[in-house]
């Protein structure tokens, strides 16, 4: 049944009480406000739902379909599971931020305008940029600024769209948009900022590990997928998605192999999977769009999982997350590393794990339609995925190296919450018929569990597990080393400064120049003359009236020593100052 | 204190890797062998039964083994390429950003 409330009012709303509550009372609230939200969005029926009228537009914010459902579904469930994560976090700040988040993402993805798409869609960035602040320190300050800029300017790219988009078409309403008008590229450019695009995506990486340990479950879920949302809605079957895709598949799997922060790997690992997602909706066809609504629920809850195995490693070891800092806690944290487990199992499309079921069906949906290439790209991502995280991720953190660290197992309700991720992922590994059931295009059929599909990915997983651990014996895999891995954010976080100082001192000879000539020269002579104006032209006054009276130029001059000394003195008689004042404002006005 | 990556895997400043010594070694690798190989006969399923038909949308799909080679081929390619010819140019020191 749907609610006569839109989401986001119970997500938005509820979450200004929070920072009134404390201790357990306030954690009863929080997971009741979650669940609350959770029923209400899954009983949304199709259909279109809370029209409110705005300006001349008419705000859609409930356009309920095959497509939007599906996400949002997902959305309210991994807000329960990360809410319950977060319980401990004192922080009311980021308790609000993460409801606020769940709400605007739930916002857009049910938004049927541009508008109210637009709004939700910017509050999506601020709410990121809490998380990141909530970290509280220099490097999460400097991370969040970074984020916010880079998040601005895809904003107004998007804002610049829309505004086009609506003038050129007189109304709001969001759906397909072509490619080949100025503003479907700059609504297509917006969404690509989001989606973490390639040479777009630095600010994934920068800023995801820097958040808090819960914020990050909110971070990872919301803004790439309701890209991935919008992209499936705007712009289904646009053919340069499919290149874009396979792109993002491929090249984060090398930075993800060389990186020593495993919330990094992480975030490498996160774009490669968004990759996939991107690829189907380049293909656009029903199989490809159900694979992409698939692979993003799938995704989302494994991607989770693994981010709350990583923070809970985080948290229970005082803030070690480099490889080069942990090893040896499977027997310290058992249960989560069963969990990451589970996690890494699904991200590598193991058989009988989530990724297995929603992963394949974009490959199959690409090579049914000739792009071969892609499909080849997807393929490669997909074996390299054991040595980039797969096996990487677990590896490193729970075995690697023993340092004997003294830690604790996690706390229950992270565990609790790792649990259900970790349900979800094997549930829908073994029963597929369960979320295929909620895809938005039922004639498209797959079958995940046939003979040939599950020999090749064993075989795909089976040796490439085999060559990272040959490799690893050999001392070849290269990791475990401090060090910094520049991206493509090199360019601004160290090129932008270096502009600025190059301009700096080519413009400072101009700068200059021009603070003498200004400053120094004529405005001193504005001041002279402003303060001098007065008497001189009292003075001209007398003088005129003397030469016509034919008074001797003596006098005159007498005359006008005395007025200098009673304008310096400010000793004049207040009729004289009147008219001088009057006549210089007069004359002011008059020129 | 911070375990520095070296050539070999035991290093006397840092313990050494988990499964990678001796028996335990041995045991993955042998593990993992044991896998490769059932799924490599599995292939043979295909040969030998007429029930058991592959569907296949690229042509090398029906190549045995095919997704073996693939899989061992790309992480080996995957892993020298980031080690040798990325890392040294992408490589900086830990603290490049902070000054």
């Amino acid at each position: 049944m749907t609610s006569p409330l839109p989401p986001f009012v119970i997500y938005l709303g509820g979450a200004l009480l929070i920072p009134l509550l404390r201790g357990r009372v306030r954690s009863a609230y929080m997971m009741t406000l979650a669940l609350l939200g959770m029923v209400n969005v899954l009983g949304i029926e199709e259909g279109v739902h809370w029209v409110v009228p705005f300006l001349d537009f008419e705000l859609t914010l409930g356009r309920a379909d095959g497509l939007s459902l599906i996400f949002t579904n997902v959305f309210s469930v991994i807000t329960v599971i990360a809410v319950l994560y977060n319980l401990h976090a004192r922080s009311a700040l980021e308790h609000v931020a993460g409801f606020f988040y769940a709400g605007s993402a739930i916002g857009v993805v049910l938004a049927g305008d541009l508008v109210s798409f637009f709004i939700f869609w910017e509050m999506l960035t601020m709410c990121a940029v809490a998380l990141v602040l909530a970290r509280d320190s220099e490097d999460s300050r400097k991370a969040a600024f970074r984020y916010l800029l880079f998040h601005m300017m895809g904003g107004l790219i998007l804002l610049a769209g829309i505004a086009l988009y609506i003038k050129e078409w007189g109304t709001a309403d969001f759906a397909a948009i072509q490619t080949d008008s100025l503003y479907g590229k700059l609504i297509f450019l917006g969404f690509g900022i989001n989606c973490a695009w390639p040479l777009l995506h630095t600010w994934l990486p920068d800023a995801y590990p820097k958040a808090t340990v819960g914020g990050v479950i909110f971070m990872a879920t919301f803004t790439t997928k309701s890209a991935v949302y919008a992209l499936a809605r705007a712009f289904p079957g646009e053919e340069m998605l499919i290149w874009i895709g396979a792109v993002m598949a491929v090249f984060p799997v090398i930075f993800a192999i060389l990186e020593n922060d495993l919330r990094k790997v992480l975030s490498y690992s996160l774009i490669n999977q968004v990759g996939y997602m991107v690829v189907g909706i380049g293909v656009g066809t029903h199989l490809a769009l159900n694979g992409t609504q698939a692979h993003a629920y799938s995704h989302i809850l494994y991607k989770a999982l693994l981010f709350m195995a990583m923070g809970a490693v985080i948290q229970q070891t005082g803030g070690r997350i480099k490889a080069t800092e942990l090893g040896g806690l499977f027997r310290k944290m058992p249960w989560t590393c069963a969990f990451c487990i589970v996690g890494a199992l699904s991200v590598s499309a193991a058989p009988g794990f989530s990724g297995f079921v929603s992963k394949s069906m974009i490959m199959s949906a690409a090579a049914e339609e000739g792009h071969l290439i892609a499909w080849v790209a997807l393929l490669f991502a997909g074996a390299c995925v054991l040595a980039k995280a797969g096996l990487k991720i677990p590896y490193f953190a729970f075995f690697g190296r023993d340092l004997n660290l003294d830690v604790k197992e996690a706390p229950q309700n992270m565990l609790w919450a790792m649990g259900i991720a970790a349900a979800f992922c094997i549930g829908i590994g073994c029963f597929p018929g369960l979320l295929y059931a909620h895809l938005g295009y039922q004639d498209a059929e797959y079958h995940p569990y046939t003979w040939a599909h599950v020999v090749g990915q064993v075989q795909l997983l089976g040796f490439s597990a085999l060559g990272f651990f040959l490799l690893l014996f050999a001392g070849l895999y290269p990791s475990e080393k401090r060090a910094t891995i520049l991206d493509v954010d090199f360019f601004y976080r160290v090129g932008l400064p270096r502009l600025r100082e190059w301009l700096a001192v080519r413009l400072n000879a101009i700068n200059e120049k021009t603070y003498q000539k200004v400053v120094t020269e004529w405005m001193g002579r504005v001041g002279r003359w402003t303060s001098k104006g007065p008497a001189n032209l009292v003075f001209w006054f007398i003088q005129l009236s003397d030469r016509c009276m034919g008074n001797s130029p003596l006098a005159t001059q007498l005359k006008k020593e005395r007025i200098e000394r009673m304008f310096a003195t400010a000793s004049l008689p207040v009729s004289l100052t009147a008219a001088a004042s009057i006549g210089l404002l007069a004359f002011l006005i008059l020129s | 204190m911070p375990a520095k990556r070296n050539k070999k895997t035991e290093t006397p400043t840092a313990p050494p890797l988990m499964l990678a010594d001796g028996a335990k070694r041995n045991l993955v690798i042998k593990a993992l062998l044991t896998l490769c190989i059932v799924s490599l006969l599995m292939d043979i399923g295909f040969i030998v039964s007429p029930v058991i038909t592959k569907h296949e949308h690229v042509k090398w799909e029906s190549w045995p083994g095919f997704y073996a080679v693939f899989g061992f081929l790309s992480c080996i390619t995957v892993v020298l390429t980031a080690r040798f010819l990325v890392r040294p140019v992408v490589e900086r020191k830990e603290d490049f950003y902070d000054d």
